[in-house]
């Protein structure tokens, strides 16, 4: 069963190509991870898969739908969700509205105009859960931006999880982490079901292999290696482009 | 259990805050002169004119400068229906109203709404200009600058007369009591505090699954009915209507009507509205120098006071209560 399909994708921004032919398939409840160096196009492709922007040519699938025409909030709806690389959350909104309007955003009330929102008991349930299980909820009442950052990066994800997503996308999730917050990031996302599949992008080569059942290299806008930590590991080529520069 | 008991108690306090402002817009009207109540009339118009605004402007963060245009929409709907087509009946003329609102609403939201931030503003300021431009030169039809005269208080069939201004003022009061109660059951909805989201972080929403842009264009129709809602039950009030119902001076006006009172709250607009309109009607009598006084007025908020009136106020409470905690 595939989760998330690229067919020939390219893309080209003022005659350059940011992704050129890429195509690769991850299976539902797999680990996937997008590494290669910077300006490799990591970025571009993710954009694609969350529907920010369109394939200059390609196509893309959502569980074997083609999504390629579909607006990113209409793909949240077959059961895609992202977080962002940057935070991209709403500080000024306390931390359990936060979390219901990313609850409400599935629901079929969603559009509902004059009932009051604190009215639908299960919304209110829910988001208690998810902060709850996330160690959140005593913080609830606070604005979300008094949140310390490693704390509003677990709101990412915990706003991405609110819609219950069958496929999870995560733009360099750990970005600007201490170690151990980190860590407890990552243990947060080895919790997730294997019903859900992820996707994700990262610097952080630890991160990667930790996370990954399969890793994707991207250099120059074309994949050039895909598979497992040790056969990425051994390639020639990735050790060229990506890893050699690193180490 | 703390928590709860502050929640009823502030019910119980907001309750009774609204027992008192009702009773006192109901008995008000017996101690004051014909006049004055006509100015209190105009203040609840206003205020559902500003409260219209404020959908758009304080929730959705959408600056509109062509309110007036709906305002005037409704306004001139009921005036050419009574005085072209002899239509008297009330709540057909308030239906037409409010539907001409509407689809008006539609066409300008689709065009607004391409745009955002300062060409929204001169979006909506140049479409309501539009409006205004035709009133103004279509003589033959609209009366141009002459306006229209000659429209009765509204006939509801009941045993009393609206055209003695105490009946009218509790009519307008009516509307006025309705038109409170669906925005505020409106922006307390999940679609309400949808719109909240999209002012805050318009990105974010979308990434979220809403799209944004039917919720700001559903935002923008309801405001231009309650706008034509205002309009229609000002014209009724002044038997008479002309291009200034939609000129750029009134839309000015009620945006800043909105800002003086708060927008990021709900009676905000209600408040502003009244500072506004008693400078308007009140002091404008004793001096014409009335828009020096709410210039000054505006300096004084946008520099003391930017959550308006009510935010003032409110945040002075906030202030009183971490002390006393």
């Amino acid at each position: 069963m595939e989760s998330l399909r690229a067919e020939g994708v390219s893309k080209r921004f003022d005659g350059l190509y940011a992704l050129q032919d890429v195509s690769l398939t991850v299976a539902t409840g797999e680990r996937r991870a997008i590494i290669g160096p910077n300006g490799a196009g990591k970025t571009t492709l993710f954009n694609l898969f969350a529907g920010e922007t369109k394939p200059s040519a390609g196509r893309v699938y959502l569980f074997g739908r083609d999504v390629t025409a579909l607006p990113a909030h209409q793909r949240v709806h077959l059961g895609l969700a992202r977080t962002f690389q940057v935070l991209n959350l709403i500080p000024s909104l306390s931390v359990l509205d936060n979390v219901l309007l990313a609850v409400q955003a599935v629901k079929p009330f969603r559009n509902g105009l004059l009932r009051s929102q604190s009215s639908y008991a299960g919304l209110f349930e829910e988001a208690e859960g998810l902060l709850s299980q996330w160690g959140l909820w005593k913080r609830r009442g606070d604005p979300l931006g008094d949140l310390s950052y490693g704390q509003q990066r677990r709101m990412e994800l915990i706003m991405a999880l609110a819609s219950k997503p069958r496929i999870l996308l995560l733009d360099e999730p750990t970005s600007g982490l201490s170690e151990g917050a980190a860590a407890s990031f990552l243990d947060m996302v080895r919790g997730l079901g294997r019903d859900t599949t992820a996707v994700i992008v990262e610097h952080d080569m630890d991160v990667v292999f930790e996370l990954a059942d399969r890793i994707t290299v991207l250099h120059q806008g074309k994949v050039i290696a895909e598979g497992t930590e040790t056969e990425i590991r051994g390639n020639t080529r990735v050790r060229e482009v990506y890893l050699g520069e690193e180490e | 259990m703390v928590s709860k008991l502050s929640g009823t108690q502030r019910l119980a306090y907001t309750l009774l805050l609204v027992a008192l402002g009702a009773g006192v817009f109901v008995i008000l009207p017996h101690f004051l002169s014909s006049y004055y109540v006509l100015v209190f009339a105009e203040i609840l118009i206003f205020s559902i004119f500003a409260l219209s605004v404020n959908l758009l402007m304080g929730y959705t963060g959408l600056v509109s400068l062509g309110q007036a245009a709906f305002f005037g929409a409704g306004g001139y709907t009921v005036a050419l229906l009574v005085t072209h087509a002899g239509i008297e009946n009330f709540w057909l003329c308030l239906l037409a109203a409010l539907a001409v609102s509407a689809l008006l609403g539609l066409i300008f939201g689709l065009l607004a709404l391409r745009t955002t931030g300062m060409y929204f503003i001169m979006l909506t300021l140049a479409l309501a200009q539009m409006v205004w431009a035709i009133v103004w030169r279509w003589r033959s039809f609209t009366g141009g600058d002459d306006g229209l005269p000659g429209i009765p208080r509204p006939d509801l069939g009941l045993p009393w007369s609206l055209a003695d201004n105490v009946s009218f003022y509790y009519l307008v009061l009516a509307f006025f009591v309705i038109a409170v109660f669906l925005l505020y059951r409106i922006i307390r909805s999940p679609f309400g505090r949808t719109l909240v989201g999209i002012r805050e972080n318009e990105s974010r929403l979308q990434a979220l699954g809403y799209n944004t842009w039917r919720y700001k264009y559903v935002c923008f129709v309801i405001a231009a009915v309650f706008g034509g809602l205002a309009g229609t039950l000002k014209v009724y009030q002044d038997g008479f209507i002309s291009p200034a119902y939609c000129s750029m001076s009134l839309s000015a006006l009620v945006v800043l009507a909105a800002m003086i009172g708060g927008t990021r709250y709900f009676a905000g607009p209600i408040i502003g509205a009244a500072v506004v309109w008693v400078i308007r009607s009140i002091v404008s009598s004793y001096t014409e120098y009335w828009t020096l006084i709410l210039g000054v007025l505006m300096v004084v908020v946008v520099m003391f006071a930017r959550q308006g009136i009510v935010g003032y106020f409110a945040q002075l409470r906030e202030k009183r209560g971490i002390v006393k905690g």
